[in-house]
């Protein structure tokens, strides 16, 4: 039950990565139960010594597959990552979670515990022992063009053990039908020297020490000859692309499990993923946080992933091309002067209370792409945006909103959710129990000309939150005292909450006191008015020789890399960093809030929903930290996710909230 | 309607036998059929096992729990933790979520004839929170209508009269002796009280005086002195400076106001088209008086009656939108999600704190058209096939498969008469062409027992 | 939601039975479903109209331009179209370029123009004015009700969801009526049963049909239920209908509109349809946010004729566009308009007599710097209904107001 809860709330962040990066977690469930299924396993180090040697570089076995293969996933080292996985201290802890021991004793499961032990029994090894035995050399998968056309190799240590493997899978499959009352599910077929077992659906092979899956004969057939004769036909190893951009690209090939590689031109000219032939996107905000990635997916022949798997981290590593055309086009204000914006590091995150939950920091030109709306998107959002437009014009005193306003900003923006629930400057306000608590967010920009720019956002300020105090009070609910005052460094205005004496109505909201402050040109948009003032007076971080991400003296960052000096190795464009364990406590704070939104959008009872909650927050407790990146190079785009293991076991739930 | 020449089936019951009590024969005994019945009219639609379990007790015994009683310990700590949740929802402002929570408490909640009284209520004093801009407002209603529910009955009038949300709604706001509210003193003639016909333009004038000085101030109500008018006023069979609270007082003495009611509550509870002056009613409503209107006693009396146990008194009624939502996920066990539900209840005319009027919902006629019959099937269907059911749908039969007997069970829950033998078999069929798991299976089946008339009757 | 009086309520909803299931079933329903290829093919008697409501003003000067008047140059600046861009209707007035598809059905004499509509002492609030249009006036008498909702009360033949609003908007005061209540439709899947699609269910539904019940209210129930299965089967053979070849664009409005036509094409006796398109209080940077409304306007309007006509029901459906009120002649700072008085409206489907009815008001004889009407808003709803709908106007616009001569071929 809760493993759907999971499932429900990770579904919820589409255009986040998180949503990426957990996947593994489930992976990691899964070999948890295979821990549970052989918990003596844990421990297997003589496999894991030849696992080292066996390891193979990747792409090995792309000589086999053909030229215009769609998708190529290797794991080199499949053993090695069958070890990690088992003795990883994250699957024990998730083995622990009340989510999934229960499910652990189940029928089903049992059932499946069964079904697993019998394969096991006629192929003549344990799980773990089998992928070391018969993919110990690698294991490589790869979709072809054409609908439902897959080929899987693996390749095995010893010839002489795949060979008593295959017949014993033949074997057991046959006898399971005869169980069954049906037809043997397969017939043997000569081609060649090669004689291929023809399933419903599939074909299977061997030869010498692999063994070929695939989808259609031909392409079994197609792979045999492949090995027999490796430099005869071209192959996915002779692709151009593949040779030039293959898994090779990632800089730390030796140590990563599994490699993805997508041939992009093919797919596009396949007309598979119709999106990403669009030159125009769909959605304002995808566009704004992955604008570069989007026209590289649209535009260049290949990109790699790796991921990489350790007892600390889990990293997935995503590389394309990077040309310098990219930058030109309507993404300027994503790249920067040929490619070299880098995201801004005015606060430093850990510099307030040590709390920060989430910091992201992106190099934008968000004048640029309000500019550039129509190169961007389809009709109907650039009519959007064009009403919108008109709307927030008008809130800006008719101000030109995508130059004039957008476009007072230096390129970058810094956003920061501090981890702890926003402070009411009103005395007399009690917060409301069981209302929402909400962690403080700020909004950093920069504006470029100061002087003439800083009264304008303040005089903004005042309309909106003279709007929204209308809309409070229509709604019956209390209004903000907003205090705004210009000062010699910029401006200061902080809204608080304002409770009338014999008023009856309770805000709902308590932690939300929004805040404008502008020193020197650094501007601070915030829902806290204490956290913001804080974050406006913080000086700026100590600069590191050469570290073109610091901001220099008078409060501005160098944006383009100047003629003279050396280009950086890589430039940080986008950097997402968010500290999981604090937002399991925010969380975990507003546990009767999620209590109740589960009982209602479920129809469940008060302690159905209160254990689903728990044991939610109880898997999330499994991580401790997400970090994201968007990196650019000279010649390639590279965006990383990792996330770091908790290292101690999730809490137990005690029950005491239970009814 | 009904051509006013052919009687109908309570007509030919003479009041004082009609409500006496029933006692359960070997002709006529207390059977699970009986039970049902009980359950769908008292309260909500009741799962398998309580229903045996009720069968095995006096109809006495059951129908007590229904009835309102002091809570145990635990039941008191339940509730608050209920109703803090409830709070919360409505701090956060949003009426619709308010909505889905309360039929969450009927769903769940082991006070469903309250809970069932509530909405009634809620129906009668009708208040949408389409127009009422604060759900805590809509809350504080619920909380007073649930309060004194069960009566006496002057005291609800009473706290309605000066709840926030009621006002805001009827635009009575404040009421000054200079300009008294005539609506509202309307409102409570007509709609709460007495019904059309039993008052006229002056008595409303007059009442209109008695009402004024009271307002809302800070979300409270608020008794101004000084727009008070004290003088005498003459309306109904009163006469004297009344002021809001003694107006009330004497609205609710007149003869007509037990009668209105009881006339509301037998349409809720016992048959849809009875007429008002029909002598049923009025032999009820004498004993009302005598109770001090008080509701529980009244409901007592109907729900152990001859006429309540009648058969034919079993699907006299069309099943409100409320009671086929919230019945369905009790019979079967199941879970939903309450916000689509909410608004699937919307589109078929009941959604509750979104009462269409002033008038609050009819019911009756009103429930069923063309288009409304088609959504019901829908929302049946599409409640069971996305829903989630807690283990498995409670039927004895489900274990084993056997379609006919699931079926038989399952008109049995929903239906309170049975279904011929040739659509049982049709149902049986459709059970067997279906493709796909049990649980979709199952909700071709509900979904197709859904366009018999026999299921959209309670 | 406005506010408005709960008193009307009370009469609207009191003996309300309003899709009532008693009395014969309406003809319309008599008729099975394989006879769905006839209708089509005959012309139904029953006039449909469409009202079309632009929400927050449209600024008709930039709608139907007077380009052959200086004074329009003289007033607005950067939001003037210039001459060269303006879709010539005659020497005086043209169209906003954005409106172009409109322009083969004014030429045709299928859609007109009507200029100078307004009311007498202007109200330029939003909610006011639109409370006026709805009601005809009515405001202020005790039984509030929207002159469609009281058309449709005097309607023949409505007792199946006679007034349909397409859309997720609330439900608009001018389709409230004392008996009939109007239905939103967002999709039409709403009016089709979900278990329709399985074989098994259609003959339960046969066995059900063959078993009338003796209990009135059960007999009652199950013709509902009867007539449902004929409207979910009529929806069913429609959607398998050859598509229609009409393009539609892919706006918003051009999708309600498309559910418009396709509910005609299933021959659903609704009389009255109601959609909304919001956006058009545009008091800056009108332009382009302006021309891109105009264009959804005409696109779905021009693509939804077009489909009628390929239905061949083009005389048969009216749409009628209007707005609470114009705009100012003169511009305003930030390079939009402010409220207004008099504007045009619309109506396209049949033959009219022209497409510029009225005449266009002056401008230079303004009211406040607004534009002054000639043609009182009331009588076109006088036309539309007698002439149109064929619903006596008197009792419904309270005075008398002498119907505006519309059509070409007053039948």
């Amino acid at each position: 039950m809760s493993l759907r809860a999971l499932w429900r709330w990770t579904g919820r962040w589409q255009f986040c990565p998180v949503f990426l990066m957990v996947l593994p977690l489930f992976g990691g469930m899964l070999a948890a139960a295979n821990a549970a299924l052989y918990p003596s396993n844990a421990l297997r180090s003589d496999t894991g010594s030849q696992a080292a040697e066996g390891a193979s570089t990747p792409g090995r076995l792309a000589a086999f597959f053909p030229g215009d293969t769609l998708l190529y996933a290797e794991l080199p080292a499949p053993e090695r990552l069958v070890q990690k996985w088992l003795q990883h201290p994250t699957v024990a802890h998730a083995l622990e979670l009340d989510a999934v021991k229960p499910n652990l004793r189940s029928p089903e499961f049992l059932a499946f515990k069964t079904g697993v032990t019998l394969v096991e029994a006629s192929l003549g090894g344990t799980w773990p022992e089998l992928i070391a035995d018969l993919g110990g050399g690698g294991i490589a998968a790869a979709a072809l063009p054409g609908e439902n056309r897959f080929v899987v190799i693996l390749q095995a240590r010893d010839e002489a053990r795949l060979k008593k493997a295959a017949e014993s899978l033949l074997n057991l499959t046959a006898l399971q039908a005869r169980n069954e009352g049906r037809d043997q599910p397969w017939r043997i077929e000569s081609r060649g020297a090669a004689k291929i077992a023809i399933f419903d659906g599939f074909a299977m092979v061997r030869s010498g020490v692999r063994l070929i899956l695939a989808t259609r004969i031909e392409d079994a057939e197609a792979v045999v000859q492949r090995l027999e004769r490796p430099e005869a036909a071209a192959s996915l190893a002779t692709n151009p692309t593949f040779q030039v951009a293959g898994p090779n690209i990632h800089s730390d090939q030796a140590d990563a499990e599994a490699f993805l590689w997508v041939n992009l031109e093919q797919i596009r000219a396949a007309g598979l993923a119709p999106a990403l032939n669009q030159a125009v996107s769909d959605n304002p905000f995808a566009e704004l946080l992955f604008g570069g990635w989007l026209v590289a997916l649209g535009s260049n022949p290949s990109a790699s992933l790796a991921l990489h798997l350790d007892d600390a981290h889990l990293r997935i590593e995503a590389i394309t091309d990077y040309r310098p055309e990219m930058a030109a086009g309507p993404r300027d204000y994503w790249f920067g002067a040929a490619g070299s914006g880098q995201a801004p590091r005015w606060i430093a995150p850990d510099s307030i209370d040590g709390t920060t939950v989430m910091q992201l920091s992106a190099y934008r030109d968000l004048g640029q792409w309000w500019l550039n709306k129509e190169s961007l998107f389809i009709d109907s959002v650039i009519a959007d945006l064009v009403q919108a437009d008109s709307q927030l014009s008008t809130v800006f005193g008719g101000l030109d909103f995508g130059g004039e306003v957008l476009g007072a900003f230096e390129p970058g923006v810094q956003i920061l959710v501090s981890g702890r629930p926003g402070s009411n400057l009103d005395p007399a306000a009690e917060p409301t129990a069981g209302s929402l608590q909400i962690p403080g967010f700020a909004i950093i920009g920069q504006l470029r000309e100061p002087r003439q720019t800083t009264r304008r956002f303040k005089v903004a300020f005042q309309s909106v939150m003279g709007f929204v105090n209308l809309g409070l009070a229509q709604a019956g609910l209390p209004q903000y005292d907003v205090d705004t005052r210009t000062t010699e460094q910029g401006c200061e205005c902080v809204s608080r909450i304002w409770v009338e004496e014999e008023a009856d109505v309770q805000s709902p909201v308590y932690s939300f006191s929004p805040s404008l402050l502008i020193n020197n040109g650094r501007l601070v948009l915030g829902s806290d008015a204490a956290w913001v003032q804080a974050l406006a007076d913080t000086p700026l971080p100590a600069a590191a020789a050469g570290d073109l991400n610091a901001a220099t003296a008078d409060n501005t960052t160098l944006p383009a890399v100047a003629g003279g000096g050396a280009a950086p190795a890589t430039i940080l464009n986008t950097h997402l960093d968010l500290d999981w364990q604090i937002v399991v406590q925010l969380l975990k704070m507003n546990r009767e809030t999620l209590v109740a939104q589960n009982m209602i959008e479920n129809g469940n009872s008060r302690l159905d929903a209160g254990r689903d909650i728990d044991n939610l927050l109880q898997a999330l407790e499994l991580a401790s930290r997400f970090d994201f990146r968007l990196e650019t190079t000279d010649n390639h785009m590279r965006m990383v996710g990792r996330i770091d293991w908790a290292t101690t076991a999730p809490t137990v739930i005690t029950g005491e909230d239970q009814p | 309607m009904r051509p006013a020449t052919e009687p109908a089936w309570f007509d030919r019951w003479q009041p004082a036998e009609a409500w006496a009590a029933w006692r359960p024969t070997a002709t006529d005994p207390w059977d699970f059929a009986q039970a049902a019945h009980l359950h769908r009219r008292a309260g909500f639609a009741a799962n398998w096992e309580s229903l045996e379990r009720d069968v095995a007790r006096s109809p006495e015994s059951v129908i007590a729990d229904f009835l309102p009683r002091e809570l145990t310990g635990d039941e008191q700590q339940n509730l608050q933790a209920e109703q803090s949740t409830g709070q919360i929802l409505a701090v956060a402002g949003e009426a619709r979520r308010l909505s889905a929570w309360w039929l969450l408490q009927m769903v769940h909640s082991p006070h469903a004839a309250t809970e069932r009284l509530t909405l009634f209520w809620h129906g009668h004093f009708a208040t949408s929170a389409d127009k009422v801009p604060e759900a805590n407002l809509m809350w504080r209603q619920y909380l007073s209508l649930r309060r004194l529910a069960w009566g006496p009955f002057r005291d609800l009038v009473q706290e309605i009269a000066r709840d926030p949300a009621m006002l805001i709604y009827l635009d009575a706001r404040d009421s000054r002796k200079a300009k008294p509210n005539e609506n509202f003193a309307r409102e409570v003639l007509e709609l709460f009280c007495l019904g059309t016909g039993n008052y006229t333009e002056q008595d409303i004038r007059e009442l209109a005086r008695a009402f004024t000085g009271g307002g809302i101030r800070n979300g409270r109500f608020h008794d101004n002195r000084y727009q008070f008018d004290d003088g005498e006023k003459v309306f109904l069979e009163y006469r004297g400076p009344a002021n809001r609270a003694e107006a009330i007082d004497a609205i609710v003495r007149h003869d007509a106001c037990a009668k209105f009611l009881v006339w509301k509550l037998v349409r809720n509870y016992v048959a849809d088209d009875i007429p008002r002056d029909h002598p049923l009613i009025e032999h009820l409503a004498t004993r009302y008086r005598q109770d001090d209107l008080r509701t529980a006693d009244l409901l007592r009396q109907i729900w152990s009656s001859r006429l309540f146990f009648d058969r034919d008194c079993r699907g006299a009624r069309i099943e409100s939108p409320v009671e086929m939502g919230v019945g369905l996920l009790r019979s079967l066990g199941l879970s939903f999600p309450m916000e689509v539900l909410a608004d699937a209840l919307r589109e078929l005319g009941q959604l509750p704190l979104f009462p269409p009027s002033v008038k609050g919902w009819d019911g009756g006629n009103q429930w069923i058209d063309v288009r409304t019959a088609i959504l019901r099937s829908n929302l049946v269907h599409r409640m069971i096939q996305d829903g989630r059911f807690a283990g498995e749908p409670h039927l004895p039969s489900w274990s084993r498969k056997d379609w006919p007997a699931i079926v038989k069970e399952l008109v049995q829950l929903t239906c309170p008469q049975p279904i011929s033998e040739q659509l049982h078999q049709g149902l049986v069929q459709i059970a067997r062409d279906t493709d796909g798991n049990d649980q979709q299976r199952l909700a071709v089946v509900m979904g197709s027992l859904a366009t018999l008339p026999e299921f959209l009757v309670a | 939601m406005n506010s408005f009086s709960r008193r009307q309520f009370i009469a609207a909803t009191g003996a309300a039975t309003a899709l009532s299931l008693s009395g014969p079933l309406p003809q319309v329903f008599a008729r099975t479903a394989a006879s769905i290829a006839d209708t089509q093919a005959a012309q139904r008697p029953d006039r449909i109209l469409v009202v079309l409501q632009l929400s927050g003003g449209n600024d008709s000067l930039n709608t139907l331009i007077p380009y052959g008047d200086d004074g329009y140059y003289q007033n607005r600046f950067a939001l003037a179209i210039g001459r060269d861009q303006v879709v010539p209707l005659g020497d005086y007035c043209g169209l906003h370029p954005q409106l172009r598809p409109l322009l083969p059905s004014l030429e045709e004499g299928r859609a007109a123009f009507i200029q100078g509509v307004g009311y007498p002492q202007p109200n330029r609030s939003h909610f006011e004015s639109m409370d006026l249009w709805h009601t005809a006036h009515q405001l202020h008498y005790k039984s509030l009700r929207g002159w469609l909702g009281a058309a449709a009360d005097r309607l023949p033949d409505n007792t199946f969801a006679p007034m349909l609003q397409i859309g997720n908007d609330p439900i608009p005061d001018s389709l409230l009526g004392q008996k009939v209540l109007p239905a939103t439709l967002v999709d039409t899947q709403n009016f089709r049963r979900t278990i329709d699609q399985f074989s098994a269910v259609s003959q339960l539904r046969g066995l059900d049909k063959g078993e009338p019940r003796s209990n009135p209210l059960l007999s009652r129930l199950q013709q509902t239920n009867d007539t449902a299965d004929q409207l979910s089967e009529r929806l069913r053979a429609a959607s398998l209908a050859a598509p229609r070849s009409t393009a539609w664009p892919t706006t918003g409005l051009a999708q309600k509109f498309k559910q418009v036509a396709d509910l005609i094409a299933a021959d659903l006796p609704t009389r009255i349809y109601h959609v909304t398109l919001h956006g058009f209080d545009t008091h800056s940077n009108q332009e382009p946010a302006h021309g891109t409304l105009l264009a959804e306007w005409s696109g779905a309007v021009a693509a939804f004729l077009a489909d009628l006509e390929e239905q061949g029901q083009a005389d048969r459906v009216l749409v009628f566009t209007f707005s609470e009120f114009g705009r100012r002649l003169r511009e305003n700072a930030s390079r939009g308009t402010d409220h207004g008085a008099a504007g045009v409206v619309q109506v396209a489907g049949p033959k009219f007599l022209n497409p510029l009815l009225g005449q266009y008001p002056s401008l230079s004889d303004l009211d406040e710097g607004d534009l002054k009407h000639s043609i009182d808003y009331r009588s076109v709803y006088a036309s539309l209904l007698r002439d149109w709908l064929a619903v006596d106007p008197s009792e419904i616009l309270g005075e008398s107001f002498a119907p505006l001569p519309l059509f070409q071929s007053q039948s």
